[in-house]
């Protein structure tokens, strides 16, 4: 993982440990995050797609399953969209 | 915004109809509304009997129906009869004090985040100046024949 997709990276895990209140310990960039591993559901993929757009103004509607397998494949998917803004702001 | 505008915006109707005036409405950012608890609510028939207490559901409904009168995406959506605003979660509920006959309930939502056809509210009650009851809801866009799929 380069720095660029790392900074990104970092930057979900801080989101997703406060907006679904996941204690950091638990999170690491391979972890499922759906299903066995930190077991989020339906309803935490619209959070977490809401979010993206607001940190990275990526759309993630309609993505394939596999982007949301974990925080590397969330961060790789982001890095490489061409919507990708580095320093955007909180919203 | 009185009962009428009110009617003109939302679908809920009494006996579950829990704003009852809007005193200040800022669209997709903040509101402020009243619900007024009387002795006559129906619920308060076994909420209990000899001991009138609102009960905490439906102090969240009537926080829900005043964030749904923020709501006003951008597009039109609202004036779309297939799609409806449903809520999605309910976070870090408090209910501090009881909310009893004659109290007057002060609502307000805040808008935390509205992207990606998600919007998440904080949101408090209060009587007096007084907090009652405070936390989070999202809601998310639904269309409406989807609410009915099995």
């Amino acid at each position: 993982m380069n720095e660029r997709q790392k900074a990104v990276a970092d930057k979900i895990v801080d989101y997703l440990c406060q907006t679904l209140r996941l204690p950091k310990e638990n999170v690491n960039y391979d972890v499922p995050l759906f299903g066995d591993g930190i077991g989020l559901d339906s309803v935490d993929s619209l959070e977490i797609i809401a979010g993206m757009n607001l940190l990275f103004g990526v759309s993630l509607m309609g993505v394939n399953d596999g982007v949301f397998a974990n925080i590397r494949t969330l961060s790789e998917y982001i890095i490489n969209d061409p919507d990708y803004k580095e320093n955007r702001s909180n919203g | 915004m009185n009962i009428l505008d009110i009617n003109k915006r939302i679908k809920q109707r009494p006996p579950f109809q829990m704003v009852e005036r809007v005193i200040e409405l800022k669209p997709n950012e903040y509101a402020k509304g009243v619900k007024n608890v009387s002795v006559n609510e129906p619920y308060f028939v076994g909420h209990f009997p000899e001991m009138p207490v609102m009960p905490g559901v439906l102090i969240i409904e009537s926080l829900a129906q005043l964030c749904s009168l923020v709501i006003d995406p951008e597009g039109g959506s609202l004036t779309d009869p297939d799609t409806v605003y449903v809520l999605l979660k309910a976070d870090a509920f408090k209910f501090v004090k009881a909310v009893v006959p004659g109290d007057t309930l002060t609502l307000e939502a805040n808008v935390l985040m509205a992207s990606s056809g998600l919007y998440k509210f904080a949101v408090k009650a209060s009587v007096d100046g007084q907090l009652r009851a405070k936390g989070e809801l999202s809601f998310t866009a639904a269309k409406k024949d989807q609410l009915y799929a099995r």
